[in-house]
């Protein structure tokens, strides 16, 4: 039996006997774990299953063990993975800390950057969030005005950033903040650390369509931030900014898969509020076919996930694919939460009713929320710009 | 499951791409348009030389058993220089129909002599204009000696060029199922079996074929392996033309990429302005989905597995539709030159267009799909 094999039993033998029964099956929007200076749970399994997980470092299954976390190779991670998918376990620890800043201060932290932070994310002490888009600075993030003026031993930062997730229950921020006026507007940009109970950062919540708020905009009036708090060199931030949205946009493409969770399925749905023939067939033949042709391109989407990870291991990896994931996805899982919706017709546009099922209640929350998808970590117009420039290799243009 | 091409695939589909492109480029097609024949006879031989009819042919009976994956690899490049030869019609589909009958002494010998180059075969099973797989009205009734056909077959590719077609066929007085059916060797040039050639926007060879009381004698009938044969075959096929769709695709993507490059407009080349840029980076996306969902199609053939017919529909249905977007937006972005038949780009829009009606378009596929899904 390889190491592997060993690996993925021991880790199936693992995961049966530490998760919880009520740890497994669909997460519900109120059964997420998050972290925090002032950590809660839903629930004393939730507590359970978190604390287990973390003592093993598989918050973070791929940080080094030097800094609490899984120190596990990929192909163990990715086992780590398919076992949990097996038993549907709950992720044990949801936070923006995990994906996006650990594997930047990995890539481009100093030694006490990451000795302070990475074993604080892995063991859920804080809540992160990300400081990058400002009112005036959206698609054009590099014109980003919020400005960090160089006191000397502390840059003292003043401005806003807006639609940062999750801003109101964070407890640090990673932004980006500007340093310099001169030369192109990428060079004079810094990426820097802030805890968000220095004085003068303020936080509001931003109501959205779906009616919930998570996003905030978040207020910098003369706050105080020690200088090893930046992150890569001074005004090189744009370097650290680009690598992270890589992992946010494979972090979003990721999110059309399983969205409705556990096992209720589209073609279900449709057959329980569209009906269906004694033998199972959709009787609505135009919902039939906008459904196979909806499921058909998850699946292509699904494979060529699969298809990009095989190339990697036989080392033929076309680096454009991953750019598509994002643009693809986003749209796709679109489609689906419009064709929900027309299925359940009035069912499914419930707004703060009691009467509406679990079912018709997400699909209308998701109708709304996800149009953030490909709003967010880049449009999907910047998306296309992006395939069009590095895939195609077409000229630049007046406006792109 | 195989979404990444081995190292032999690999070294296959770069000689097949220089092949197609220095022997058989679209010149060669526009030659060929000027003469009756289906394809040129040198240009075949070739291929037969380099072993390409003998790929799906079993080792011992000469062939190759490469396996369907490089079949498709050579679909996809030929596709890309619209080359004319009996490589789909002979090489792939009739040579996996025989593959999947019953060993007999003239089947053993047709596939042996298809792998040779000394004879090529053509696949007639549709009945219909409208793609129909299971409609199948082509009667054999016992006689003396042998077997009464009547019947017709609808468009079949190659079919007077060939020695050889295969007929699928069913007893008159049973209804017809994969099971109890059987395939005919016929000679398509023999007195009885009238062919109709059916000149398509694609300009290829294609035949209505109706046989009235024609004899055959008992060993030019072969029963299918099993229950299951009749629908590989047709995977076969699909899943090639949803491969030449895809050569197609992506050669008149490339061209206009590279025109696009090239032309200026209001001083700037056209390839800078964003309402370009977008559409062909959505159809960039459309081509990578393409390409893998056809791997795996092929790879589900080959190695038959059970979801064979889902991957099929999948692939089909995909290529039809990337192909009409492809093709269609590549004369569009070509401007008044797009539509002269002095550009090729019309002549990949032509074959693909034909291409998405045989062995069935998208709405056909998406609904088997989704039977095949269990809704």
């Amino acid at each position: 039996m390889s190491d592997l094999d060993a690996f993925r039993l021991e880790t199936r033998a693992w995961l049966e006997e530490n998760c919880p029964k009520s740890q497994r099956g669909p997460v519900t929007p109120d059964g997420v774990i998050w972290p925090g200076r002032n950590q809660t749970f839903p629930s004393e399994d939730a507590r359970l299953w978190f604390e287990r997980m973390r003592d093993k470092g598989w918050t973070c299954p791929d940080y080094p063990a030097e800094y609490a976390g899984g120190g596990l190779s990929p192909a163990e991670e990715k086992v780590l993975r398919e076992e949990m998918q097996r038993l549907n376990c709950c992720p044990p620890l949801t936070d923006q800390g995990i994906g996006m800043l650990g594997p930047a201060l990995l890539e481009f932290g100093t030694e006490e950057q990451k000795a302070e932070h990475l074993p604080k994310i892995v063991r859920g002490e804080l809540r992160w969030c990300q400081g990058y888009s400002e009112p005036g600075a959206g698609s054009d993030l590099a014109s980003l005005q919020c400005k960090a003026e160089d006191k000397g031993d502390h840059f003292l930062i003043n401005g806003t950033k807006i639609w940062t997730s999750y801003g109101v229950e964070s407890d640090w921020i990673f932004c980006l903040v500007r340093t310099s006026n001169d030369g192109p507007k990428q060079e004079g940009i810094t990426f820097i650390l802030v805890d968000m109970e220095t004085p003068g950062v303020k936080v509001k919540a931003i109501d959205l369509i779906s009616g919930a708020s998570e996003f905030a905009q978040v207020f910098f009036d003369d706050v105080k931030v020690p200088k090893d708090h930046v992150v890569g060199e001074i005004h090189k931030g744009w370097t650290v900014a680009k690598s992270l949205l890589k992992h946010e946009r494979k972090m979003m493409s990721e999110l059309s898969k399983g969205v409705l969770g556990g096992t209720v399925t589209l073609p279900d749905l449709a057959k329980e509020y569209i009906g269906c023939s004694d033998e199972g067939e959709i009787t609505q033949p135009l919902y039939r076919d906008a459904i196979a042709h909806h499921e058909m391109n998850m699946r292509a989407i699904g494979l060529t996930g699969y298809r990009t990870h095989q190339e990697a291991l036989a080392r033929k990896m076309d680096t454009n694919v991953p750019l598509i994931m994002k643009y693809l996805g986003t749209s796709e899982l679109q489609v689906k939460d419009e064709l929900l919706v027309d299925m359940m017709g009035v069912r499914g546009l419930g707004w703060k009713d009691e009467q509406f099922n679990e079912n018709e209640e997400r699909a209308t929350r998701e109708l709304l929320f996800n149009k953030a998808l490909t709003i967010a970590g880049g449009t999907n117009e910047i998306q296309l710009n992006i395939i069009a420039k590095r895939a195609l290799g077409l000229p630049k243009g007046p406006h792109s | 499951m195989s979404l990444v091409l081995n190292e032999e695939q690999s070294i296959l589909q770069q000689s097949a791409a220089e092949f197609f492109s220095s022997v058989s480029p679209v010149t060669a097609f526009r030659d060929l348009r000027e003469t009756s024949q289906a394809y040129d006879a040198e240009t075949w031989s070739q291929m037969v030389e380099l072993g390409w009819s003998s790929i799906l042919v079993p080792e011992d009976l000469g062939g190759l058993e490469f396996g369907l994956t490089g079949m498709g690899v050579l679909a996809i490049e030929g596709a890309r220089t619209l080359a004319k030869s009996p490589l789909s019609s002979s090489a792939a589909v009739s040579v996996a129909a025989l593959n999947h009958c019953k060993p007999s002494t003239q089947r053993d010998a047709l596939l042996s002599a298809l792998a040779s180059g000394a004879k090529t075969a053509a696949f007639a099973h549709l009945e219909t204009a409208q793609f129909n797989p299971s409609i199948i009205r082509t009667q054999s009734a016992s006689a003396a000696d042998g077997f009464n056909i009547n019947g017709r077959k609808s468009c079949v590719e190659n079919a007077q060029s060939a020695d050889v077609v295969l007929i699928t066929a069913r007893s008159p007085d049973a209804g017809y199922s994969d099971s109890n059916g059987f395939v005919l060797l016929i000679d398509p040039n023999a007195e009885g079996v009238e062919s109709n050639s059916i000149g398509l926007v694609d300009e290829r060879e294609y035949a209505d074929i109706s046989i009235s009381d024609f004899k055959i004698a008992k060993d030019e009938k072969l029963e299918w392996n099993d229950g299951a044969a009749l629908t590989q075959v047709i995977n076969t096929a699909t899943v090639i033309a949803a491969c030449e769709l895809y050569g197609c695709s992506l050669e008149a993507f490339e061209r206009t990429l590279e025109y696009v490059k090239d032309r200026e407009q209001f001083g700037h080349k056209i390839g800078s302005f964003q309402a370009l840029q977008h559409r062909l980076a959505h159809q960039y996306t459309q081509l990578e989905l393409l390409k893998t969902v056809i791997y795996d199609a092929l790879s589900a053939v080959e190695k038959m597995r059970k979801d064979a017919s889902l991957a099929v529909s999948h692939a089909k249905a995909l290529a039809n539709d990337t192909a009409k977007l492809v093709t269609t937006e590549a004369i569009q972005m070509h401007g008044g030159i797009g539509i002269t038949d002095e550009l090729d780009i019309g002549l990949f829009y032509k074959r693909a267009r034909v291409l998405r009606t045989l062995w069935g378009d998208s709405v056909y596929h998406r609904s088997h799909f989704a039977s095949l899904s269990g809704y």
